[in-house]
């Protein structure tokens, strides 16, 4: 399984960056999110894979019944999806404010700020 | 210690000096309080020259850097010129810019370029060495640019700059080879067997490039005649005794562990022979005062150079010489350039004439040091003189001896004659031609006693170590001997008899006094319009081309990957990872790959499943089709965490993506978005370039590392210490609980900080889109 998912994560890799260099906004956040989930993928698939045996520990017992899987890429992987899922609403929400308040999602229009500020989001109150 | 006092007390002063400038007495007193000092610290160094004193400090331990100072006869020679030297033109300095606004930071730069030139000459470390070399060359662009409205002045500063920093950069590159090489930066622990057994040439010719850039060797000059556009006691200063001396003082330091091979007496030889001839001569090119004097600078810096080349105890006396003599006279003759400037409102030689009337004192101070300018008897700069056509005569071989000789006499003539063209041409008393303009003012502007009275005190030291030479025999000795390597036991004469040298000075005197008579036809001949085309121009033009060129090189490079485009960046981003993530993968071995096993139908279901997902995800435009698609990726890996013993994963994933997708509706209710155009040609062709190459590196490398055995030691740990010590029996949520519980400290407050940033932001979303709205809302329509 390790090396079919090698594959697979790969091929993910690939259509999320192709997904990132679109120009749409829209389909930088599903690029995202696709990325996020082939590494997740990954660093799960790093650590080996162990089936069917989650690393826990029976009542009286001190030590897990061997074989188990690698507890340290499943906490990392807890932790990723938790932040990559903060990272997504959040540009989520801010490609979606971008198109309601610039009427646009596409990068290409939204560069220059600079020069003309953008009308503040918090202000519409 | 006491050296340490002596090199921060500069820079000590370097900071009080501002301050003291901004009170009508300090201004006054500015210039002889900093002369007084560095009197002081010359006297400190004489008083510590009999314990020899040396200190290390630890700096960098683990790299082995160390601040080492170390006061030898080298050191001391060097440490007296700019202690000695730096009092007059300091003096002179407070008196030439006594109405400068900007006289207190100038006066810190030249302080603090004071402590940077000491801490130069004193240090043993080779690190040491280097940051003190850049601090005199930052220095230098400082004080080239005082007068920084001028265009000229900046231009100049900025072409010190980059050619001393790139030779600076060479001398960085060769300690590294040299720690690399003995396993020591500490100077005089250097032992030349050992260097050359490592990358002897290598280290030579970056060393050489590093003194070449700072003490103007010819083809690498042209930035100090342009150095001229610096006020005038800078250019007495550093262009001329001191900062420009730091090159060839740093082959002088490390004579002892490189010198003495052929290569070095070829590299050093050939250097300072051309150079110490063109400078010469194309000085008598010149009719700006200050560039005469900057283009003999050259040439002494050459012939330095070149009497290190020669080497042994001949050579290391002439340089020791040499060194102090020119420091003296030529320090002097730009002082009263530049006070000469003051009166008269000009340096242009051809403006100036019968100046010996108004200006005596003056005159009288310029013919002193020019004396020894042209290294007539009974001056430093003759014996100096002589020293160099008796080393050029005693070096072995006789082709090299005649083109020793050759060289120095034809640099000695130039000199000759262009120290007739600075002193006598503008002072000559011509009762026969109407008085110039430049004359009159000068009897109008008497210069003040500070313009004439430090140079006169250089002039004079110069003539009185040229009648009494012998006074310099115990600091000739040892300075000869930290060149060498070997004791040296220098004897100076004032006269040496009627010697093959003398005849040499003789008729080098001679033909420098036939140019000078000849000057205005000389000036203009073709062969001294050759050598500027070749020796000058050439350069100067190879200079401004390089110039420009990294200029248009680096808008090319903004231009490019500075397009201010997101896709462009990502893409730049994304190919140097595979190009480089590529490259390293190349050098893995074949790969052996663990066993494939069975796969039962189910794992084949999902990640079939997994990849048509991420496909149909990838089909623009984006619509509701796509975050189902979306959905199901999430869905599948979850389903892959569940089958491989994470069910915390799996949940947590389900959830995740649960409200991924009702937060993708709630937020774009108005899907499918209008399909932007896809990209075409080139683009699409590269984007799917970079994106293959993700994936195949991406894979690539999980399998190597696949291939790579495992160790699980530290995931074992957690499972056998989850219930010991952080009393779970869940492993993965004691990991992330209790033993890396800041790491989860810190991921709950990233996604605080996400849904702060969500909350508000889908405040202004949902108020600005009351309405589906077909179309895209106009701009500004959030009120």
């Amino acid at each position: 399984m390790e090396v079919v998912l090698a594959y697979v994560v790969g091929a993910l890799v690939t259509l999320a960056v192709l997904l990132l260099l679109r120009r749409s906004l829209v389909s930088v956040v599903v690029g995202l999110l696709v990325l996020g989930n082939a590494v997740n993928l990954l660093i799960m698939t790093m650590g080996r894979l162990t089936r069917a045996a989650p690393p826990l520990v029976e009542a009286g017992a001190v030590l897990p019944e061997e074989p188990f899987a690698n507890p340290l890429p499943q906490a990392f992987v807890l932790t990723a999806i938790v932040i990559n899922f903060g990272l997504l609403a959040f540009s989520l929400v801010l490609t979606a404010s971008a198109r309601a308040i610039a009427g646009t999602v596409d990068p290409h229009e939204l560069v220059g700020p600079e020069d003309t500020p953008p009308a503040r989001v918090g202000g519409a109150a | 210690m006491a050296l340490v006092l002596v090199v921060a007390a500069g820079f000590v002063a370097a900071a009080l000096a501002p301050w003291a400038a901004r009170h009508e007495t300090g201004r006054r007193w500015l210039g002889p309080a900093a002369g007084a000092l560095a009197l002081l610290l010359g006297l400190a160094l004489l008083l510590l020259a009999r314990a020899a004193p040396e200190i290390t400090l630890p700096w960098v331990p683990p790299l082995g850097v160390e601040l080492a100072l170390r006061l030898d006869g080298l050191g001391l020679l060097f440490g007296l010129i700019v202690t000695g030297v730096g009092a007059a033109v300091l003096v002179y300095g407070g008196a030439y810019l006594h109405d400068d606004p900007l006289l207190g930071r100038f006066f810190g730069y030249l302080l603090a370029f004071m402590a940077a030139m000491l801490g130069l000459v004193l240090a043993d470390d080779l690190v040491t060495l280097f940051v003190f070399f850049e601090l005199t060359s930052l220095a230098s662009y400082l004080l080239i640019a005082h007068e920084h409205e001028r265009r000229e002045a900046r231009a100049a500063a900025q072409q010190a700059l980059l050619i001393t920093t790139a030779g600076g950069m060479c001398l960085l590159v060769a300690l590294l080879l040299v720690q690399q090489t003995a396993g020591t930066l500490r100077i005089s622990e250097l032992r030349p067997e050992v260097l050359r057994e490592g990358p002897y040439l290598a280290i030579l010719v970056l060393v050489a490039a590093a003194a070449f850039t700072k003490s103007a060797q010819a083809p690498l000059h042209p930035w100090l005649p342009a150095a001229m556009a610096a006020p005038t006691p800078v250019s007495a200063y550093l262009h001329s005794a001191a900062m420009v001396k730091a090159g060839v003082f740093v082959l002088a330091r490390l004579s002892p562990a490189l010198g003495g091979t052929p290569a070095w007496t070829a590299l050093l030889g050939a250097a300072g022979a051309v150079t110490a001839v063109a400078g010469a001569w194309l000085a008598l090119r010149e009719t700006d005062l200050k560039r005469v004097l900057a283009y003999t600078t050259v040439s002494a810096l050459g012939l330095l150079t070149l009497l290190l080349g020669v080497g042994g105890r001949w050579g290391a006396e002439a340089f020791v010489a040499y060194a102090l003599g020119h420091a003296l006279y030529k320090s002097a003759l730009f002082m009263v350039a530049g006070a000469v400037d003051h009166a008269a409102g000009t340096r242009d030689v051809l403006a100036l004439r019968g100046l010996a009337g108004p200006l005596p004192a003056l005159a009288l101070v310029c013919g002193a040091a020019a004396w020894s300018f042209a290294g007539l008897p009974l001056s430093l700069g003759f014996v100096g003189k002589e020293l160099a056509y008796e080393a050029a005569l005693l070096a072995g071989g006789d082709l090299l001896v005649g083109a020793l000789v050759v060289a120095v006499g034809l640099a000695s003539a130039g000199m000759a004659a262009a120290a007739c063209l600075v002193a006598v041409r503008p002072f000559r008393p011509r009762p026969d031609l109407p008085a110039a303009e430049a004359t009159q003012r000068a009897a109008a502007h008497p210069p003040a006693p500070g313009l004439w009275g430090p140079p006169a005190a250089c002039a004079a030291v110069g003539l009185v170590l040229g009648v009494l030479p012998w006074l310099l025999d115990p600091l000739a000795s040892w300075a000869a001997g930290s060149i060498t390597g070997a004791p040296v036991a220098a004897h100076l004469e004032a006269w040496h008899g009627l010697t093959p040298a003398l005849g040499l000075s003789t008729v080098s005197a001679v033909v420098g006094v036939g140019t000078y008579v000849a000057w205005d036809h000389v000036r203009a001949s073709a062969p001294l319009r050759a050598l500027g085309a070749v020796l000058d121009q050439a350069p100067a033009r190879a200079y401004d081309l390089a110039l420009a060129g990294t200029l248009r090189l680096a808008g090319w490079q903004t231009r490019t990957f500075q397009t201010g485009n997101l896709r462009d960046y990502l893409a730049v981003i994304l190919g140097t990872l595979v190009v480089l993530g590529g490259l390293a993968l190349l050098r893995v071995p074949a790969l052996d790959l663990p066993a494939r096993e069975a796969l039962p139908a189910r794992d084949w279901l999902v990640v079939v499943l997994l990849v048509l997902a991420a496909l149909a995800a990838c089909a623009p435009p984006v619509r509701f089709a796509t975050i189902v698609a979306l959905s199901i990726v999430g869905y599948a890996a979850a389903l892959v965490y569940q089958s491989y013993g994470a069910p915390d994963l799996a949940l947590v994933q389900v959830l995740v993506e649960t409200l991924v997708v009702i937060l993708f509706v709630l937020v774009l209710a108005d899907l499918p978005l209008p399909a932007r155009a896809r990209p075409r040609g080139l683009r699409a062709v590269r984007d799917v370039a970079v994106a293959l190459g993700a994936g195949a590196v991406v894979t690539t490398s999980m399998l190597a590392v696949l291939a790579a055995p495992f160790d699980d030691k530290l995931g074992r740990w957690y499972a056998h210490n989850a219930v010991e010590l952080a009393h779970g029996r869940n492993v993965v949520n004691t990991i992330l609980v209790d033993f890396r519980a800041f790491d989860t400290l810190g991921e709950v407050i990233v996604v605080v900080v996400a849904s702060v940033g969500v909350a508000v932001l889908l405040r202004g979303v949902l108020r600005a889109a009351p309405e589906p709205v077909a179309g895209p809302v106009p701009q500004g329509g959030v009120a």
